[in-house]
């Protein structure tokens, strides 16, 4: 058990180790496993009464709690929910993430809920979308960093005047945030679109990298789609060691949302990830 | 095209069948459009997995008209289409799959409350303990205390 303490325990000043996204069916398991994990990471749209609230406060005080928004919709050229706004920065003022973390993404328009992440056109009006909806976020989260996410993505929206990776790392310098990368998307649109991961990575502003996500999905219908139903695979895994050694991450999440295997399966996850970070923190 | 209107096009292509936004491939918005099916259907077969027991091989079908006739709506997303979809077999004429439909709607009304506001429905969870009654596989009352 020390052993995978250590590897689950934080490994540089600034880094939280490596955990698991929470899903209400490991409740238990997250408790009586918390020294093998590095931190947790809750959805905070899910929070929304004394219940859930009480649950994350309760998972928090085992193990190291990050937030994390689905539902902001930050890319909305419509603007912000102000009830989904207030109920984020209630949920952050509560609990008191070390960062927050969304989406560079929209998810609804039109009165319209489409239910997922949905890509932005990689235009310079969608930049000033984002930040423009970040600024009105900070207002209410003054005090908490915030880090935005790549989406995994199917279409691609017209109108292109950069690349994708000049489009997020655009964004985070305009919208003064961190980035959270995650290395399924990114091995997923390379797989779909066509393109180097490695390339793509080497062109994003690493420095600002504070969390890595990963993942793993399905083939369906001759594309690679980005379920979270399955282990992380290989190639993703190469990715986080191409990263380690250039920047300075503060946490690994690996994630599962459906077909969910048994939490030990999870646990040998979080154990590689937290090897990672280990060594190139050392 | 602003990305107001892109997002709105996009959005009534995913979700309510419309032709995909100019320069947009039309088979990549339906591949999506699927996709976000199967993510409903997966999320709601999780929430009410007694009502899709019942269904037996009619499920999907069954999932497939109800995805195409409703959008759900506010935060708990899938709460809600899960509501729905529950909502619509509460008066089906097969008695397992009616007793299957009001146990999980009791189940649901245990920790969320789903209200219509501005025409829309609202879920949120429930504050102060409830209590209701369940059929199967034996008539039970079930309660929850916070």
């Amino acid at each position: 058990m020390a052993a995978a303490a250590a590897v689950g325990a934080a490994v540089a000043e600034r880094s939280l180790g490596a955990g698991v996204s929470y899903r209400p069916e490991w409740r238990w398991e997250v408790v009586r496993h918390r020294d093998r994990l590095g931190c947790i990471e809750v959805i905070a749209d899910d929070i929304t009464g004394p219940a859930a609230l009480a649950l994350a406060r309760d998972l928090g005080a085992a193990v190291p709690l990050l937030l994390h928004g689905i539902g902001l919709s930050l890319g909305s050229a419509e603007g912000l929910d102000p009830e989904r706004l207030e109920q984020a920065a209630a949920v952050v003022a509560a609990l008191r993430p070390p960062w927050f973390s969304e989406h560079i993404a929209f998810t609804r328009a039109g009165g319209i809920e489409v239910g997922h992440l949905m890509p932005l056109p990689f235009t310079h009006e969608a930049v000033a979308t984002v930040a423009r909806n970040v600024a009105i976020l900070r207002r209410r989260l003054p005090d908490v960093p915030l880090a935005l996410e790549n989406i995994a993505y199917t279409v691609q929206l017209p109108g292109a005047e950069m690349s994708e990776a000049e489009f997020l790392g655009t964004v985070v310098r305009a919208a003064e945030v961190d980035l959270l990368l995650d290395l399924e998307n990114v091995h997923a649109n390379a797989r779909n679109h066509g393109y180097d991961p490695l390339e793509f990575l080497a062109a994003l502003p690493l420095e600002r990298v504070r969390e890595v996500h990963l993942a793993g999905g399905v083939w369906h219908d001759g594309h690679y789609a980005d379920t979270h139903s399955r282990p992380v695979p290989e190639a993703s895994w190469q990715l986080l060691d191409w990263l380690l050694p250039r920047c300075e991450v503060g946490a690994v999440i690996i994630e599962r949302d459906s077909e969910l295997p048994p939490f030990a399966e999870l646990l040998d996850e979080v154990h590689r990830a937290g090897r990672a970070l280990r060594r190139w923190a050392a | 095209m602003s990305l107001a209107e892109l997002q709105r096009q996009l959005a009534a292509s995913l979700m309510q069948g419309a032709p995909a936004p100019g320069g947009c491939d039309p088979a990549a918005v339906t591949r999506t459009a699927r996709a976000l099916v199967r993510k409903r259907r997966d999320a709601v077969r999780r929430l009410v997995p007694a009502l899709w027991t019942a269904l037996a091989g009619q499920a999907d079908a069954a999932f497939a008209r109800h995805a195409a006739a409703y959008r759900p709506a506010g935060a708990l997303l899938h709460i809600d289409d899960a509501w729905a979809f529950a909502e619509t077999h509460r008066r089906s004429p097969f008695g397992p799959v009616r007793r299957a439909a009001r146990d999980e709607l009791t189940r649901l009304r245990l920790h969320f409350i789903r209200r219509h506001r501005r025409g829309r429905p609202a879920v949120r969870e429930r504050r102060g303990p409830a209590a209701g009654l369940l059929r199967t596989p034996r008539l039970r009352l079930v309660w929850v205390w916070r």
